[in-house]
Order: C-alpha cells, then structure tokens, then sequence
C-alpha cells in the first residue's frame, strides 16, 4: 500500500541531499539546485486517437484504460524555461486489474522535423494492485544525457492499467 | 501574478457569489490582505540562518491542464482558448491535475483557485471537488475537498478556492487534482497554485 509513498519520500530525501550538498558548494560558483515539475496525468496525457478516447477515463488521480483492449496514450511535459536537460523523467504506473500486465512507452526526446531525436522504449509488468515506476535517465541515451530538448512520451496501456503521477527532474540555475 | 492582482483576484470572487455578497468580498479581502501581510512580514522578518520565501504562483488556461474524463463528456465539452465550457443540455465532468514544482519539501502549496463563468440565463451550481494524492486506493495522502459555488447569469470570475483552512489537512508533498461538476452554459477558466519557493543565499 505504501510502495509508492516511499518512493516518493525517496526521491524527495534525495532531492533535498543534492540541494544542501549543491547549495553548499563554494560562493564564487553559480548555484545551481535541482527543482522537479511533477503532476498527475491529466495534466500532460491524453488518448492518441478517439478510438482509444472511449477507453480512457481521465481521473483526478489516474488516466485510466477502462476498455477491453490495449489503448494509446500521448503525453507532453512542461519544460521549466530557466531549465538544462532533464536528470530524471519518471512516470509512475498501476494496474487495476486481476492480471500482471506489461505497461509499454516510448520516450521522444525531440521535436518535430528535427534529425536527432531519440526514441527510448521500456517496458514494466505491472502486478495486480501494485503500483510501478518506469523511468529515463542520462543513460538511457546516446551520449549518456537526456537531450536538451522536448519530452512526449507515447504508451501502450494493456485493459485495466492507469497512469499516474509523473516527474521531470533538472538543474535550475539561480545565480550566485 | 503580483500581489495586488491577488488582491484583485479575492475582490472578483466577492462580485460573483450570490450569499451574503458583501461579507464574502469583504473576508476575501480580508484573506488577500492577509496573505501579502504574510508574505511582507515573512520577508522583513527573515533573519538569518534562513532566506526569505519567494511566492510562486502557477497559472493557466484550463485546456493546459483538463480534460473531460469520458469521451461522453467529451461531445458537451468545448475547449476554447479562455474557457473550457458545458454546450450540451445537461450536466459534463471535467478533470484537472496541476503542474507543480518542487524544489524543496516545505512548498506546500497553500492556495489553489479556479475562476469560472456562466454562459447562461439562470444561475447554476459549479462543484468541484480538490482531490490530493499519487494513485488511487494505495496513495496515504489522498484527500478530498468539495466546494460549491452558485454563479449567477453573466458572471465571468466566480471563483473556487481551497485556501490554507481547507489544505491543512494536506501534511505530506503530494499532486493536486480537481473533479469538476459543470451544469449547462458553466465554463471553467483560469487556475492559479500558490506556493512558497525558498531563495537561496
């Protein structure tokens, strides 16, 4: 029950180390902190076509596939303008069903007519009840960061499966 | 927005809500005053080791941010650039979650407000209902916070909020959602998430 809840006081206790250990650095360096932009899936998700639309329920707390078969989810995230690349994107998933079920989605690091976006596909089983992390990072890419660039994902969501929270980690620059 | 548009924002909310009009203009003014006194002080009596606060507010049109939950709702509901809005002939869900930022585990965001219009020629109830939370069913955090407000005919900043009162209840970091009842000819508009954001020596 409290799977998810610890994860997320996992990432905020990391969170707040890398701010004291990056705010602590010598005073003539530029500060820079590590800010995340999170929220639930409606914010950012929609169905990639109508015909997964009456699949989808769009709930405060999850973009759920409540249909018979897989549906298509597109999301797109808020960039932070003052931001570099992204650390970390990591979207939490649940199954609502009696079965395991894998949950797909491909990460697009890019923008449209652009030659070097990445496409990043991973894949989570999601057992029964439970709530499961799929994430990207810097090593999931050539060159070993996170394009500075724009982030959609693209998901498969088996019956039953929800997406839920999600959150874009980055360096912010504040001055000195 | 700045504190006077804050001000301003408290003021609207006054004009648009039909019960007792004048006390509730004057206790949201009373509430902005409250907050700028707040954020003032904070900042004049910020002595070291700690920086002052900075406020930090999150604002956008609803499109950025809603959707109707089923595709039903989705034949009511359209998306304009100001205002997503009911054009059918009976009552259409909407859904909302709220970007946030976190860069620091005491930003709580203690104020979240939703304008909204009425399109129509007889007064309509809009309830929304705050919802807090990860996940449904295995979240720890989940709260939820119903308001209503009556908007009469013409109005175009009836407002909802959830202030610091009704988010006490919230004592872990968590997202923030909104479930929205939307009768015919109702719009949602603009939202606005408060929060503090520490700055750094």
């Amino acid at each position: 029950m409290s799977v998810k809840y610890v994860e997320s006081n996992q990432l905020t206790t990391a969170l707040i180390a890398m701010v004291i250990g990056l705010t602590t650095a010598g005073a003539a360096q530029a500060i820079d902190i590590i800010n995340i932009t999170s929220a639930n899936a409606v914010s950012y998700c929609q169905a990639a076509l109508p015909v997964f639309d009456v699949q989808l329920r769009k709930r405060p707390l999850a973009v759920v596939n409540e249909g018979d078969a897989s549906a298509f989810v597109t999301c797109a995230f808020t960039r932070h303008g003052n931001s570099d690349s992204i650390l970390t994107l990591l979207m939490f998933a649940q199954n609502t069903g009696a079965n395991s079920q894998d949950l797909t989605c491909t990460l697009v690091a890019g923008v449209a007519g652009a030659a070097d976006n990445q496409l990043v596909v991973k894949t989570v089983t999601l057992p029964p009840g439970q709530p499961r992390q799929i994430s990207w990072t810097g090593g999931d890419f050539s060159g070993g960061v996170v394009p500075d660039t724009q982030y959609s994902m693209s998901c498969s969501l088996p019956p039953g499966i929800g997406l839920n929270d999600s959150y874009l980690s980055f360096f912010e620059d504040i001055g000195q | 927005m700045k504190k006077h548009e804050l001000s301003r924002a408290s003021e609207d909310s006054g004009k648009s809500i039909r019960a007792r009009p004048h006390r509730v203009k004057r206790l949201n003014r009373m509430r902005a005053l409250t907050l700028i006194a707040t954020i003032v002080l904070g900042q004049a009596n910020s002595a070291p080791p700690g920086p002052p606060d900075r406020l930090r507010i999150l604002s956008a049109n609803p499109v950025s941010y809603c959707q109707a939950p089923l595709s039903a709702f989705d034949g009511q509901i359209r998306k304009r650039p100001l205002a997503m809005q009911n054009e059918g002939t009976s009552n259409a869900f909407v859904t909302c979650a709220f970007t946030r930022q976190v860069s620091d585990p005491r930003n709580f965001i203690f104020l979240v407000q939703m304008f909204a219009s009425n399109a129509g020629t007889s007064p309509q109830d809009l309830a929304c209902t705050l919802v807090t939370g990860t996940g449904e069913a295995i979240s720890p955090d989940n709260i939820f916070i119903p308001k209503t407000v009556t908007i009469m005919p013409g109005v175009s900043r009836a407002l909802l909020q959830w202030d610091q009162g009704d988010l006490a209840a919230i004592t872990t970091v968590t997202e923030y959602s909104l479930s929205c009842n939307l009768p015919p000819s109702t719009a949602l508009n603009d939202s606005h998430i408060y929060f503090f954001e520490p700055v750094l020596n």
